[in-house]
């Protein structure tokens, strides 16, 4: 009778124990499904800011226009790189529209001359990429303004 | 009995032990997102007052102009300029109220965080070129001929190549019959860095006939992409600190013979006087602002009965055209100069101003030292039509 008794206070301990597992690997399980806050390094809202900021910035210095409008790719480039944090990686592609008869097509202008910084293979391993799109509606001089949009679409990483 | 009691006994020790180790673990394993909620937090409070610094002009609209300066005037804090109709604009009388070392006003760190309501919240703040640019010694700014050698890189010490340096060596010469002081200007050839970020200025000043140089500074603009920082090199003095301060608010330019903590037993006693103040606001582009001499009127002097304190015009249209620099030719006896370093070796040198802007930086670490979890937020910021980068660093305070 004794020892049945003391069977069962030893059960009682084994379900507890068994019981404080279950629940602890619970917490663990769930952890695995909760929906952290980015992290500073893979942050796209910051980039997105940052980059609208920096295409702000040369654009009324006048100096973005100027850029893409007369295709000085090299400074454009060397622009956004000082511009830039030097962590921040960035590939820029300009479009312009044509308008054809029955459609609108957009046309990369920089085909040939890519403008980026750091390595372009990052731009495809980042798990996320900050893109901002800018609009330069067209240029103009002292007597006159040309409608004549290009569509920049700038995407930053961290390296 | 005896023998029940061991097993609860036990079993009470074993499930204290589990519920301990899982109150270390489990927080452990939350860990990574608790610093990430952490970090977020922090983020979130450094682009909104980075965003209220810099898009808000705060009230009053001018808070940075005002004469005399008192930081409890500012009811809202901004640095914005509200005669700009941009974003990211900055008012130059704004940011420099945020040097510490203006004696004539600044915000003092712990009013701008009770502006900002940030009293949980320490903060960092810089307003730097984009790139840096330096002289590499030795240099040679003795004339007849000149030359300096640059670096220019990005913040992580990258070179930047092809660079231009566009350099303006300003000169005072001096007519040996009169003593007749006037400063002249010479542009350099415009020079590229090389893939190592360096390049070389040189160039040859030849005086008129019965003058003698007496002083050169060298101010150099340096673009990428026509993105522009400036410094000034100086021939005589490394910084000009020690002989005046020079300060500028609205139209009104204000000079002064620094002298505190220890300054006045080794500032030598003689007087300085104002010869003459010219603008830079482009390499080939300087204006004449104010003609001085020796006379009383542009007298300077730190005794204590001294009625010459502080040297402050009025330059109508100032602020409007909003000069990169202000050089100054000032008559002087540098320390160290002389007599025990108090007197003698008197000569008029060439000082730019209004600090700290000379050495191409508008404010450098204003704040507090940064300490545990910090995040930074940057953004380009245009002052005097240049482009510089702000920089704040935050973090929280420990209660």
């Amino acid at each position: 009778m004794r020892k049945t008794r003391n069977r069962k206070g030893q059960m009682r301990i084994i379900e507890a124990i068994l019981a404080s597992f279950v629940i602890f690997f619970a917490v663990v399980f769930i952890n695995t499904f909760a929906v952290t806050p980015s992290s500073p390094t893979y942050e796209t809202s910051e980039l997105e800011k940052l980059g609208h900021n920096v295409l702000h910035d040369l654009d009324d210095q006048r100096l973005l226009a100027r850029f893409v409008y007369n295709e000085e790719w090299k400074n454009l480039t060397a622009a956004l790189t000082v511009c830039l944090p030097p962590d921040v990686y960035f590939n820029l592609t300009i479009y312009e529209l044509k308008v054809d008869v029955s459609e609108v097509k957009l046309v990369v202008v920089n085909d040939n001359a890519p403008i980026y910084y750091g390595n372009p293979k990052v731009f495809e391993t980042a798990s996320s990429v900050a893109s901002v799109t800018y609009i330069l509606p067209g240029i103009s001089n002292q007597y006159q303004a040309n409608y004549d949009p290009r569509i920049l679409i700038l995407q930053l990483v961290r390296g | 009995m005896a023998g029940e009691l061991y097993d609860y006994m036990t079993g009470l020790i074993i499930i204290g032990m589990i519920f301990t180790s899982a109150v270390i673990v489990v927080p452990n394993l939350s860990y990574v997102n608790l610093l990430h909620v952490d970090q977020q937090q922090l983020r979130n409070v450094a682009l909104e007052t980075m965003k209220g610094m810099l898009l808000d002009t705060g009230y009053p609209l001018d808070w940075g102009s005002k004469k005399p300066f008192s930081e409890g005037d500012i009811q809202r804090f901004g640095l914005a300029y509200a005669s700009s109709d941009s974003f990211y604009v900055l008012d130059p009388d704004k940011v420099q109220r945020l040097d510490t070392e203006n004696k004539y006003g600044s915000v003092k760190y712990s009013t701008m965080r009770d502006l900002l309501n940030l009293r949980d919240y320490g903060f960092s703040l810089s307003i730097i070129p984009t790139f840096n640019v330096t002289t590499i010694e030795p240099r040679g700014l003795v004339p007849p001929d000149l030359w300096i050698k640059v670096k220019v890189s990005r913040h992580d010490g990258r070179p930047l190549a092809n660079a231009a340096v566009h350099t303006t060596f300003l000169y005072s010469i001096e007519e040996e019959t009169t003593g007749n002081v006037t400063v002249k200007s010479k542009v350099a050839q415009t020079v590229f860095t090389d893939p190592l970020g360096i390049c070389e200025v040189d160039e040859t000043l030849v005086p008129p006939a019965g003058w003698q140089i007496k002083d050169v500074i060298a101010v150099l603009r340096v673009t990428v992409a026509d993105i522009a920082t400036v410094v000034a090199v100086y021939q005589s003095i490394n910084d000009p600190k020690g002989i005046v301060d020079i300060w500028s608010v609205g139209d009104d330019v204000t000079v002064a013979i620094p002298t505190d903590e220890g300054y006045p037993w080794e500032q030598p006693q003689e007087a300085d006087w104002v010869c003459s103040v010219a603008a830079y606001y482009g390499q080939e582009d300087i204006e004449a602002l104010y003609s001085g001499g020796t006379d009383e009127t542009d007298k300077l002097n730190w005794g204590w009965g001294s009625d010459f304190k502080n040297w402050t015009r009025t330059i109508p249209g100032l602020k409007t055209s909003d000069p990169t620099l202000l050089i100054f030719a000032i008559s002087c006896v540098p320390k160290g100069e002389g007599n025990g370093g108090k007197g003698g070796g008197r000569r008029t040198v060439l000082i730019a101003g209004p600090s700290p802007s000379w050495r191409g930086f508008r404010v450098l670490n204003y704040g507090g030292t940064p300490r545990g979890t910090t995040v930074k937020v940057e953004r380009n910021v245009i002052i005097s039509g240049m482009t510089y980068l702000a920089e704040m660093i935050l973090w929280k305070e420990s209660p």
